[in-house]
């Protein structure tokens, strides 16, 4: 039977009608359990500002893809120039090309570090060697001290600050370490 | 520990809580529903109606005004009761539910309580249904005679004046049966 408290005037009242059948009355008139229910409420619409946060978080990350793509299309069409300005025969424009390259660090795939070992045995100007082996080893395509060629004896100051830099290079954690050339 | 009131319940159901909707469903759900059959809905209407009652608790539960929650439910579903009768046409005709869909209890007790219960529910379907409405709230509600009042639109001394002729109906009901 259903627990109920009862107001007292309604128990007063149903006492002095029903004398002796109260209690039969009362208990005759439950009724049989309720049917449970999954959920009381249908479920929660999306209210507008979600919506709102959805769709702005696709529209950011399909903006964000395109700018990151346009971003890598960049870089590969400056690697490119670069790589074609470094084989022209000025030397100035030799050294804005390595200058970008410097830039470009990492972003070199390993198959165009042929086009840098070309320049570093071709050219004469010990600016453009330099700076080349200064790629080189940025890039980690140098790995052992030996493969570090000489430079002209008045450029011994620039070679000792080379050997420097590749020992520096070398001593760097492994995750920033440069693939093995094959 | 107790349950928390349905005043609290309610109060935090104003705020947008459904988790305290699921609280006082579970809470009133049986004599709601237990109402809703008595006054002659059959087990899926009176199912739908119960849950038309705890949407409409939701949807205009801003509308609270923060106490008596009894009575505010009870209101709500004194109204669902009515549109529904109105729709099927129950508030001049007496429609008594079927006998094989009366209320039982236990399988002991349900024999006497399945006979006498489809008695009192024939003699119920034979009151006028504010007179019904009236015993039926007294039954399942812990509302006052004021409060009962107050949802039936109507004076404290008339309800008392339509439990009493309706609860003499039903005194008769057994009396002329023999039952004790």
């Amino acid at each position: 039977m259903t627990e109920q408290k009862l107001d007292n005037e309604s128990r007063a009242l149903w006492q002095e009608a029903l004398g002796a059948h109260n209690k039969a009355i009362w208990e005759a008139l439950e009724a049989e359990p309720a049917p449970a229910v999954m959920r009381v409420l249908p479920p929660q619409p999306v209210n507008r500002w979600q919506w709102a946060t959805a769709a702005s978080l696709v529209l950011c990350s399909a903006l964000s893809l395109v700018v990151w793509k346009q971003a890598r299309t960049l870089r590969e069409q400056n690697l490119d120039y670069a790589l074609l300005q470094l084989q022209s025969p000025r030397t100035a424009t030799q050294l804005d090309a390595l200058l970008t390259l410097r830039t470009l660090g990492h972003d070199i795939p390993q198959h165009r570090w042929t086009v840098l070992r070309k320049t570093l045995a071709e050219t004469q100007d010990p600016n453009v060697q330099l700076a080349t082996l200064e790629l080189l080893i940025d890039i980690g395509a140098i790995t052992r001290l030996s493969d570090l060629p000489q430079l002209p004896a008045t450029m011994a100051p620039q070679q000792r600050l080379l050997e420097v830099s590749f020992q520096s290079w070398q001593q760097t954690p492994a995750t920033s370490a440069a693939p093995q050339e094959q | 520990m107790s349950s928390p009131s349905p005043d609290f319940l309610m109060q935090r159901v104003a705020r947008g809580d459904r988790v305290a909707l699921e609280h006082l469903h579970a809470q009133m759900k049986q004599p709601l529903y237990a109402f809703l059959r008595r006054m002659g809905a059959s087990r899926d209407d009176a199912a739908d109606l119960l849950q038309t009652v705890f949407l409409k608790l939701w949807q205009h539960r801003a509308q609270y005004a923060g106490t008596q929650a009894n009575a505010w439910v009870y209101r709500i579903t004194h109204n669902a009761w009515l549109d529904y009768a109105r729709k099927w046409r129950l508030l001049d005709t007496a429609t008594p539910a079927a006998t094989g869909d009366i209320a039982t209890h236990s399988p002991e007790e349900s024999v006497m309580a399945g006979e006498l219960g489809a008695r009192l529910h024939q003699a119920l379907a034979t009151l006028p249904h504010d007179t019904r409405e009236a015993i039926l709230l007294s039954r399942f509600s812990p509302l006052t005679l004021a409060d009962i009042a107050g949802i039936l639109g109507t004076s404290e001394a008339n309800i008392k004046v339509r439990i009493h002729r309706g609860l003499m109906t039903l005194r008769r009901c057994i009396e002329e049966e023999g039952h004790d």
